[in-house]
């Protein structure tokens, strides 16, 4: 599917004088044709451009990880990347994950563990998580700890985050750990 | 003075100080034309290569290059040994690979330990060994948002004055950071740099000046392409250990590097390398220490001494809070957890 977004009337582009360019940007699997100047960084376009606004506005400085997306399997931070740079790759974001109204694995691993809070961090953590879970699909705790390092919650609430992200890697086995747990209490 | 709700509706928080402002962006396709594209644009122009250290800096307004020029469009060699022995690491590869390369884990694994434990997962996907190695030395005075920095200028942004050392001269003392740079300096690496007139080579010992407002020994014209990491200095017994106040995603307190050569009998050390990092305006090597240790057993009692001694000669610039005391402390405390690790591996 293609769509098309028309970046002449929003202000950054007004504001620069410097080259605009014609990129594709392929998010979610759809393509987005944009005309853009360099100094666009990929959530911007993300956000205010495409209107995904899953995609969260933290710190813009690369130190909260809330402006997680993945490009192709590995997750970055897109307010600390050019648009420019990301023409004609992969990109997912929150959005991607789920089939429609049928949420992905990990999705409902946090639902069902409660790991939202504010929600702010939720979905960078889910993508980490995702991106995780692609490359090591039986992570342990530490494993888990030292994947999200990148993803701050300000809520603090790790400890359901990880027990998500868990619950996400092996549903059965986790239940059975938890009852384990609840029987001893 | 300013109340919330303005600052909320139409102030501060809808400034346009987190936009980046304008730049040509220029995409060469091979490193020839890097160098060239940076002979021949005049306006300060910056290399973009993962961004990571660049576009914060760039966003806070500490730094306004007129030109980037990307490297995304080169790719990364894969590193390889090369015919004379030597580990050929591209200056392009990104830290997650060099993390996870089985090559680089067997010939050299403390460089691989310092990849894993730089920023967070996502850092580690977009940031390159040449970035890390030519990243901004940092300072609490300067690298800020431009709504915190101070309305005056240091002599870092080409102003008149030093904040955290009022009476030390014309000098920046902002500290150097990188995590890869005293691993490299414990495994003798060599940079190979790309000029406009040629290749030339230069150890790393060398490439840092130590003067903060010229931290690097990288012409204009100049691209790291490279790193060598020569025969000798691998399969070394060798070690990585970053102090941080929190667990990720920090930068370092103080980050201890050491390489030995021990003899597989009786523990003999007959090579020692002890560089640390993220403690002055470049890396540290520790010589008392390394000369007390060569040739010496390699035991606790021996341990300890050395750690001391290196303690000693260190001279710590105290940054971000931390005084010197506690970073000489931590250097201390670091040495000895690292060659005890080398003694012991089971028990850490």
């Amino acid at each position: 599917m293609r769509i098309r977004v028309i970046s002449s009337e929003y202000p950054i582009s007004t504001r620069c004088k410097t080259m605009k360019q014609a990129i594709e940007l392929i998010i979610n699997g759809e393509t987005h044709d944009m005309i853009i100047t360099p100094n666009v960084t990929l959530q911007e376009a993300i956000r205010e451009l495409i209107g995904l606004k899953g995609t969260k506005t933290g710190c813009e400085m690369g130190t909260c990880g809330a402006c997680t997306v993945l490009l192709g399997d590995k997750p970055i931070l897109s307010c600390i990347t050019l648009a420019v740079e990301c023409a004609g790759l992969e990109i997912t974001t929150i959005e991607g994950l789920s089939e429609g109204p049928t949420l992905s694995n990990m999705q409902k691993a946090f639902v069902r563990a409660g790991a939202v809070q504010c929600g702010f961090c939720t979905p960078g953590v889910i993508l980490s998580g995702t991106a995780l879970l692609k490359k090591n699909p039986q992570p342990n705790v530490s494993d888990i700890k030292k994947a999200l390092e990148g993803n701050i919650c300000r809520c603090t609430g790790y400890n359901s985050i990880i027990e998500a992200v868990l619950d996400a890697a092996d549903p059965s086995g986790h239940l059975e750990h938890q009852q384990d747990q609840e029987g001893k209490r | 003075m300013i109340c919330w709700r303005e600052r909320i509706s139409g102030g501060l928080l809808n400034s346009n100080t987190m936009k980046l402002s304008q730049f040509d962006y220029k995409t060469p396709t091979s490193r020839k034309e890097v160098v060239d594209l940076l002979k021949t644009s005049g306006q300060d122009p910056a290399i973009l290569a993962g961004g990571t250290d660049l576009i914060p800096h760039m966003k806070n307004g500490t730094l306004m290059p007129k030109t980037l020029v990307s490297l995304n469009h080169l790719s990364a060699q894969k590193e390889h040994l090369t015919d004379d022995g030597s580990l050929k690491l591209d200056a392009l590869s990104k830290l997650s690979r060099i993390a996870e390369s089985p090559l680089i884990k067997d010939k050299a694994p403390s460089l691989a330990q310092a990849a894993f434990h730089v920023g967070g997962q996502q850092i580690r996907n977009q940031a390159t060994l040449g970035g890390n190695l030519c990243q901004e030395s940092r300072c609490l005075y300067l690298n800020q948002s431009h709504d915190f920095q101070f309305v005056e200028a240091c002599y870092k942004r080409a102003g008149d004055i030093c904040y955290p050392f009022p009476d030390g001269g014309r000098i920046c003392r902002a500290v150097f950071m990188s995590d890869m740079a005293p691993v490299l300096f414990t495994l003798g690496a060599r940079l190979v740099l790309l000029t406009s007139h040629g290749e030339r080579q230069v150890d790393i010992i060398d490439f840092y000046t130590g003067d903060g407002l010229k931290a690097l020994n990288l012409g204009p014209d100049e691209l790291i392409t490279s790193v060598l990491i020569p025969k000798e200095f691998q399969n070394m017994q060798c070690r990585f250990i970053k102090a941080t106040p929190r667990g990720g995603l920090e930068f370092a307190m103080v980050s201890i590097a050491v390489a030995l050569t021990l003899d597989k009998r009786d523990k003999k050390c007959s090579n020692a390398l002890i560089a640390v990092g993220s403690i002055n305006t470049k890396p540290l090597r520790a010589s008392a220490a390394e000369k007390q240790l060569t040739g010496s057993l390699l035991n606790k009692s021996n341990v300890v001494d050395v750690s001391k001694t290196a303690a000693n000669e260190i001279q710590p610039l105290p940054h971000h809070g931390y005084s010197r005391g506690y970073l000489k402390q931590l250097v201390e405390v670091y040495i000895k957890r690292s060659l005890m690790d080398i003694i012991n591996p089971d028990i850490s």
